[in-house]
This record gives structure tokens, sequence and C-alpha cells, in this order.
């Protein structure tokens, strides 16, 4: 009994002196504090840096009143500043409540900045205790990001929702991981990060970067779609195309994606084989073929596996030709499946090493359905060419 | 320490001693023998009885002179059957063979002429005392060292009623009363067994009640049995009024804020616990029903349980289980939520929190106790104001306090949806008394959530728990029935098992026969 309550002293102890070992003290009420949503960051004149906020207007919040202006209920606010922590502090001088960061669903990076490079930025945000990984990242093509935050979107009360809806709807991940992802690329020899660009309301491709944080150029929306296939992120998507010996365009919607990543390693030099698979639905039939007859459905299989081969070839072709950069994480895969020659080869990987290999794309596809209809509506039962 | 504490043990216990043969005579009752002439006997009582104007004393002349003396307390006396069965006989027909020709007139009057069932003799004055005031009729014959005690007691007394604190839609419909009697026959008339005990023992200087141990000979854990026996019969107290009196005299934590004794108004959940193996305390003039030990799951059974379909029980179960934390946390989580960590919530809950708190001027703490002390109010103000009254306090609570108060913009929207939910997930708990113990740990809670976030809430939990674990209800496990290694003892927590499913009884109280039911019972169209 003694001993019992010794140890239940003791552990009343504990609990209280754990009273004071909290660290921050993060008391504020929500009516003290401006949620920002999003924030832009842009490279301004003569080396400063802006940063821009998207912030919530809490008056403007109720579900009974008309939005004002064109963000509805958010409110905009731009700050200058040398760097980053020194543009965020001159935002402090037109905000009157306490900044809160912990709700920010995206930040935007104009193209300019991203040509001069993202090291700064990254710095500030994976020191900052307030950043929360799940945060979307979006560079604005051909633009500034404090345009986009200026915009209204069409569907969303909270504007900068809609750009994570987007990428989360082309990109097949969510985008509350893209901040994550990025940092996670950033530190990996294998690969090089990539973020989703946009212009506007729409969504233009992938920005890529080099080992610098530099912007090279981009991905346009089908290589998007494609390297994500490679990249094991894809989940469904309708791909359009002309079949040559039907001399009409059909529509596949595609879905179950896999692939199968082989590589070897020869001379130092890698050879990669990338052998993708899916599976497809006919959804569009425009030319005048019956596709009640198998062999014509074999046809338009083979006409998609050679479409898609050209294309992601093509793809892998200009990203070693024009970047000279792995946007496919292919130097993740030789490092899982060859460890040790990875040693050698990884500090090279995104120099040389990506630019030398031989990679070679193999695409099987099976057409699973037919949809509905066979024959297309608009024929005559005697119309049908026998091709 | 040890012998230290021994020592004083020792030295309480012959103060008991001391007291417990006080206890018997009270200081003003004469401790005598009766005396051979009625007068002086009547004299004495009298002088006993003096300014109770309700003892009434009856003289029954026969042949001129003073013979026999009734005494008893009028209002708890069948004074019909008395009427009846005692006064006619002895005046009208008078002793079959004359008063002159027998030897002792109470033995004639016991043998021959009193047709009632229960009848007695004493010769002590104590004794006799007692006996009137415990609402039997006594009479004093001349002649006699003795007085005849006639059981005729009909004490007023309530009807059968449903239980008003444990309703239930299935299942018996009847509850306790305060006649000891009634409630004792609502027990036996479920177990037709020698086994079920009623150990009587007489609590209380002034009231002299009745309190019965009640137990399955064959079931009962022995060490609770003579746990509650002994902590039973060490009670001084001048009167019980309510079985509450004698909760508060044997539970094992007084100053925790969980009940130790679980207390019922219903017959068959006194029967269910018994065959658990647990021990009753039944108090004559309340209705409630001491069970002891109480653990921490049976807080969350309700009789009901065991009558409704068990997928349905057991969905329910897991209902009361989530609503005993929403009673205890959805504030503190509510304000810890908003003023601390808002990253944590989805945005669009956040932006519709910030849309609606705006305008409220107090802390979301503050706003919270506001709220709360609001809510314990009108409920508080429910049950004590006369029913007539009632309605007014609902109308008031829920247009002034709900609307108004909002609308005003003085307390936020979501702290009246929060503050309300809290509520009513409290009274959700089918045990009365552990909702109010989770009603008042809610506000330490929310002190600590408003002042540490989820940090305090943790710390909160951690001492909640600690003390939980560490509770004992007579030597049982407050969490006790949460042994993980005996899988058997779970089939009546969070999901309740069907009937054929729970074949023994559960064994943190079982010494031996733990089997209830023979494996093999499911039912099934084959057989």
């Amino acid at each position: 009994m003694r001993t019992f309550q010794k140890a239940l002293f003791h552990s009343g102890m504990i609990l209280f002196c754990m009273i004071f070992v909290t660290g921050c003290w993060d008391k504020h009420e929500l009516n003290d504090r401006a949620i920002i949503m999003g924030v832009g960051l842009d490279q301004g004149d003569d080396d400063s840096v802006i940063i821009s906020m998207q912030i919530a207007r809490p008056s403007g919040l109720g579900t009974n009143e008309q939005p004002e202006n064109e963000t509805g209920a958010f409110e905009y606010v731009e700050s200058k500043g040398k760097n980053w922590m020194d543009a965020a502090q001159h935002s402090a001088f037109q905000i009157s409540r306490y900044r809160f960061f912990g709700q920010r669903r995206v930040i935007f990076i104009g193209e300019n900045l991203a040509r001069h490079g993202l090291k700064n930025m990254l710095d500030e945000f994976s020191r900052d205790t307030q950043v929360r990984l799940r945060t979307d990242m979006v560079v604005i093509q051909g633009g500034e990001a404090r345009d986009q935050l200026k915009k209204s979107r069409p569907f969303e009360r909270v504007p900068v929702l809609s750009d994570i809806k987007l990428h989360t709807a082309i990109g097949g991940k969510s985008g509350d991981t893209t901040f994550r992802d990025f940092l996670i690329d950033v530190l990996s020899d294998g690969a090089s990060p990539t973020l989703v660009s946009m212009n506007g309301n729409q969504v233009t491709g992938r920005a890529v970067f080099n080992s610098d944080l530099k912007l090279v150029g981009y991905l346009t929306m089908d290589e998007a779609i494609n390297r994500l296939w490679i990249t094991g992120g894809l989940k469904q998507y309708v791909y359009t195309f002309r079949v040559p010996q039907f001399n009409g365009l059909v529509s596949l919607q595609t879905s179950k994606f896999r692939r199968d990543i082989t590589t070897k390693i020869v001379d130092n030099k890698a050879h990669i084989n990338i052998a993708l698979s899916a599976v497809a639905d006919l959804q569009e039939n425009d030319s005048s073929v019956n596709m009640y007859e198998t062999h014509h459905l074999q046809t338009v299989q083979q006409a998609f596996n050679r479409y898609l081969q050209k294309s992601m070839t093509d793809m892998v072709k200009r990203t070693q030709e024009e970047y000279g950069i792995d946007v496919f994480q292919l130097g993740e895969v030789i490092h899982r499946q060859h460890p040790i020659q990875w040693r050698d080869m990884k500090n090279d990987w995104n120099r040389n090493g990506f630019q030398n290999a031989q990679i070679t794309v193999n695409v099987y596809t099976t057409i699973k359905r037919a949809g509905l209809t066979t024959l297309p509506l608009q024929l005559n039962e005697g119309d049908q060419s026998n091709s | 320490m040890f012998r230290k504490s021994q020592k004083t043990n020792h030295n309480w216990n012959a103060r008991l001693n001391h007291l417990e043969r006080k206890r018997n005579v009270p200081a003003n009752i004469p401790n005598d023998v009766l005396q051979r002439n009625v007068d002086a006997n009547e004299q004495l009582l009298r002088n006993v009885f003096d300014k109770c104007s309700d003892v009434v004393f009856h003289s029954i002349k026969v042949k001129g002179r003073t013979d026999i003396v009734v005494v008893y307390i009028d209002g708890l006396i069948d004074i019909q059957n008395f009427e009846d069965m005692v006064l006619k006989p002895i005046l009208y027909e008078g002793p079959p063979q004359g008063l002159g020709r027998t030897k002792r007139i109470g033995q004639l009057i016991e043998d021959n002429l009193i047709a009632i069932v229960g009848s007695k003799t004493v010769s002590r004055t104590d004794e006799l005392i007692h006996e009137i005031l415990d609402a039997n009729l006594a009479l004093l014959i001349d002649g006699e060292r003795e007085s005849l005690i006639l059981h005729l007691k009909n004490v007023p007394t309530r009807a059968i009623q449903e239980p008003k604190t444990e309703p239930g839609i299935r299942g018996p419909q009847e509850g306790f009363t305060e006649s000891i009697r009634t409630n004792t026959a609502m027990l036996r008339k479920i177990i037709k067994s020698a086994d079920l005990k009623f150990e009587s023992v007489v609590v209380g200087e002034l009231s002299r009640t009745d309190v019965l141990i009640i137990y399955l000979s064959r079931l009962v854990n022995t060490s609770v049995l003579n746990e509650v026996r002994s902590r039973v019969q060490r009670i001084q107290i001048d009167a019980i009024v309510d079985s509450a009196y004698i909760e508060e005299l044997i539970e094992d934590a007084p100053f925790s804020p969980f009940p130790m004794v679980q207390n019922t108004e219903r017959p068959d959940v006194v029967i269910a616990n018994l065959l658990e193996g647990k021990v009753a305390i039944l108090v004559d003039g309340s209705p409630f029903v001491l069970i002891a030990p109480q653990t921490f799951w049976g807080a969350l059974q309700a009789a009901e349980d065991y009558y409704d379909r068990f997928i349905y029980v057991s969905f329910i179960r897991i209902l009361r289980f989530g609503l005993l934390w929403i009673s205890l946390l959805l504030p503190s989580i509510y304000v810890a939520l908003t003023t601390f960590h808002p990253q944590l919530m989805p945005t669009n809950l956040l932006l519709s929190f910030v849309a609606a708190r705006e305008l409220s001027p107090f802390p979301a703490v503050v706003e919270a106790l506001l709220m709360e002390v609001m809510f314990e109010a009108l409920r508080e103000a429910g049950i004590r104001l006369p029913r007539a009254v009632g309605s007014a306090v609902s109308i008031v609570g829920a247009l002034v306090i709900g609307q108004a108060a909002v609308q005003a913009g003085i307390i936020s929207a979501p702290m009246v949806i929060v503050v309300s939910t809290t509520g009513i997930a409290s009274f959700a708990l089918p045990r009365y008394q552990f909702g109010t113990s989770f009603r008042l740990l809610r506000f330490p809670m929310l002190l600590l959530a408003g002042t540490l976030g989820f940090y305090g809430i943790a710390l909160g939990l951690m001492a909640m728990m600690t003390h939980l674990v560490t509770l004992r209800s007579f030597g049982i496990p407050y969490w006790g029935s949460l042994q993980f290694s005996v899988f058997g003892n779970l089939k009546d927590t969070i999901f309740r098992f069907p009937i054929w499913m729970r074949n023994k009884r559960p064994n943190i109280l079982m010494e031996e026969d733990s089997t209830r039911i023979p494996v093999g019972q499911k039912p099934s169209p084959k057989r």
C-alpha cells in the first residue's frame, strides 16, 4: 500500500511538472487570427522578394452575405523585403491580427522566382515552426504568383482550394502532399523535383527543376500525364488518338495503370526498360469501323500501344536531351535495384548519368470493353467498311 | 508504520464494541422486566411515550376491572384486523372457559382466541418498547409478567410503480417501493431458491432501520460479502433516511468523482447483478437498492441491454462509449482546437467557425464556461421546480439562451451546438450518477484545455485514467472487467454478446461455479 501511494504521489508530481515543460504557449482566439489561406512568392526587382498572401476575411465568410469583391471573402496583402522573413515581417505592418500560417494550403511560385531558384525559400519554409507539410506548391507558368492570388475561382468558396483540387484531379495524388514530396525529391539523388504548373485556372503541365532548384523548363500536359504513369500516380485518363488504318479518332478510357521498370548497369551506364500496362475501354469511336469485330478492336489496341510508345519515347528523349534531368525518379529505381553500383553513380546521375542512360519504353495495353453499342449509331447496317 | 496502524485499529475496535453494547440500549428506555401489575406496566409505557400523541393506549375491561391494555402506534396497525380478530372475540365471546378458570390468560388468548399469524411474548420493557415502535401491537395483561405482541403491521406504502429513474421499453416494468417487505417479495418472486439470502442488520440509533444484505450464497464472492457486511455493521449513525446514507458510509474512495457503489430502482437489475456474484444492500424506506462492487463497465450497462437484440445493443454500447467521452471532452476539444490548434481543422470547418466566432466578445474558454454553467443551471432548475413551472424553464432556456444569445452576438452558434451536444451525451449514460461525475470532470478539463490546449487535455486524461485504474470497489478493480487476458470478461463490455455465448460468469468476481449457461445452446432450426 505504501509503495502504491508513493507511486501515485510520484506520478502526480510528474503530471504537475509536465505543465511547465510546454515550449510555446500558442493561445490566440480565432477572432484574433488572420488565417492565411495561400501564399504567393515572387522575385521583385533589384534582388528583393515579394510575398503576397490571401487571408480569410471573417466578416465576409458568413453564409448569408454576398461576396463584395472578386475574391469573395478573402483579402489580398502584399509586402516586399530583402529576403522571405523580411518580407513576411513587413506584412505584419499591414495586418492587424496574428498571422497564422497553419492553414496555408497553397504556395504559388512565380516563374521569375522559379528561374532564380527556390533554395532560399525552402530554407525559410523548412525552418519555420508554424509551417505544415500539408501544402500544395504550384509554379505559375509565364506569370506572377500574386496575380494568381487576386483571381476569383468559379467553383470554390475558398479560391486557393480550387488549385489544390485541380492538382489532385489531374495528378492522381492528393495535392496536399506536394510540399513533402518536393522536399523528398530535393533530398534524393535519384530524382529531381518537379512541381505542377498552372496559368490562371488552368493546369498547364509540370515545371522541371535542376539540382540547384532552378526552373529549367516545362513538361506539357500530355507529357505530365505520361510521366505520372511512369512514376506511378496515374489513376485514370482518357487518351484520344488517330487510328491510321481506320482514318478516324478513337478515345479510350484507360485505367489500372501498372509499370514495371527493370534496370541493368553495363559499364557504369544504365540500361532502363520501362514496361507499362493498362486496361482500356472504348469510349468514342469516330471512325466508321464496326468494333463488334474482334480483329478491329485488336487493330485499335495495336495502334494505341504504338501511339503511347511513341509519345513516351519522345518525352523521355526530350527530357534527356533538353533538360538532362531525371524527372521520372528512375535513379531511385536503380538505387533500389542496384544499391552497390548506385553509390558510384549517384553523384553524377543528374548531370550525365540520366542523360546517357539507354531508356526503352514498351507499352502493353488491352482493350477490355467496346462500350454499350458496337456499331457507330450514325451508320446504317450496310455502310460499314471492312478494311 | 504498519504496526502503528494496527494499534489504532485495535483501539478503534474496542471503541466500536463498547458502542455496540451501548447502542442496543438507548438512554431513555428503562432496561427492566415487566411487572405483574398491568397498571404499573401501563404507567411505565405512558412515561416512555410521554407526549407521543400517536401512541394509543386502549383498555379493555373484562368483568368490571381493567384486565387488558392494548398499546400500539396509530396509523401503523391494521385496525380493521385488530377489531375483527382481537377485540371482538375478547369482548363479545370471552374466553371459552371463562376467565376465572384459566391459569394464564396470555397463553389462553394466544392459543385460542387470536387468529393472527405472527405473535410472540416479550418479558423485558426495552424489548416491548421496540416492538411497539416497530409497528406491532402489544397486549398488556393483568397478572402476567409477559406481554403479548401481535404482528398487525400495516405501514402505509406506495403501490408498485414503474421505476422513474430507469424506465425501459422492454422487460419488467416494476420498480422498488419504500417498503422493505414489498421489495424482498419482488426479489424472491424472481429467484425461487433458498440460495437467495437476506441478511438483516439494524442500523441507526433512532431510526433502527432494517438493512438487508442480499446475495446468492452459492455465487457470491465471499471477500466482497465479508467486506460489505463488516462495513455495514460498523456504521454508527442516528438515523438512516435513504440508502444514500449507507452508500456514503461504506464507499471506498469518498473523494473520487466516480460513484463506487451502484444503485438501482429495478428488481431485475439487482437479480442480474446478484447472478454475477455481487452483493446488494436493501434499506428500509428507500426504493434505491445499492449494489457492490461497482465497475466502470457496469456504468455503461442499462437493464434493457439484456432484453433487446444483441446486435442493436452492441451498437448502442459503442454509441454510449463514444457519448461518454463526448460528454467529458467535447467543449474542451472545441476550445483547444479553436484557440490553440486551428491547423488541425479542415479548412472549410475552420472558416465556418471563424465566421461564427467573429463577433463574440469572450475568449472561447470563458464562452464555454458560461454556457456550461448556464446549462447546468437549466438542468438543476428543471429538476427542482414544481412540474407545472418546468415548461417555463425549457422555453426560457431554449429561446432566451439558445437563440437570443447567438443573435445578439454574445455567444457563438458553434458553442451552443457543442454545449447542447455535450449535455445530451451526458444524459445518454444509463447510470445517472455516472453521468454526473463526467459532467463534473468536464470543468477541470475545460480549464486545462483553455490554458494548455490539447496538451492540457492529454494531461487531464492521464490523471483521470491513473485515478480510474487505481480505484477499487470492495477490493475489485474499478476498471477490472477489462482484463484482456480473460476474453470471457469482455463479452459484456463494449459489445454485448448473445446470451448463449456468455457461458461463464465474469470471473473477476467468481470463486467457483462460473458456468452460467452450458455451451451449445445456439438456437438453430436443425435441432
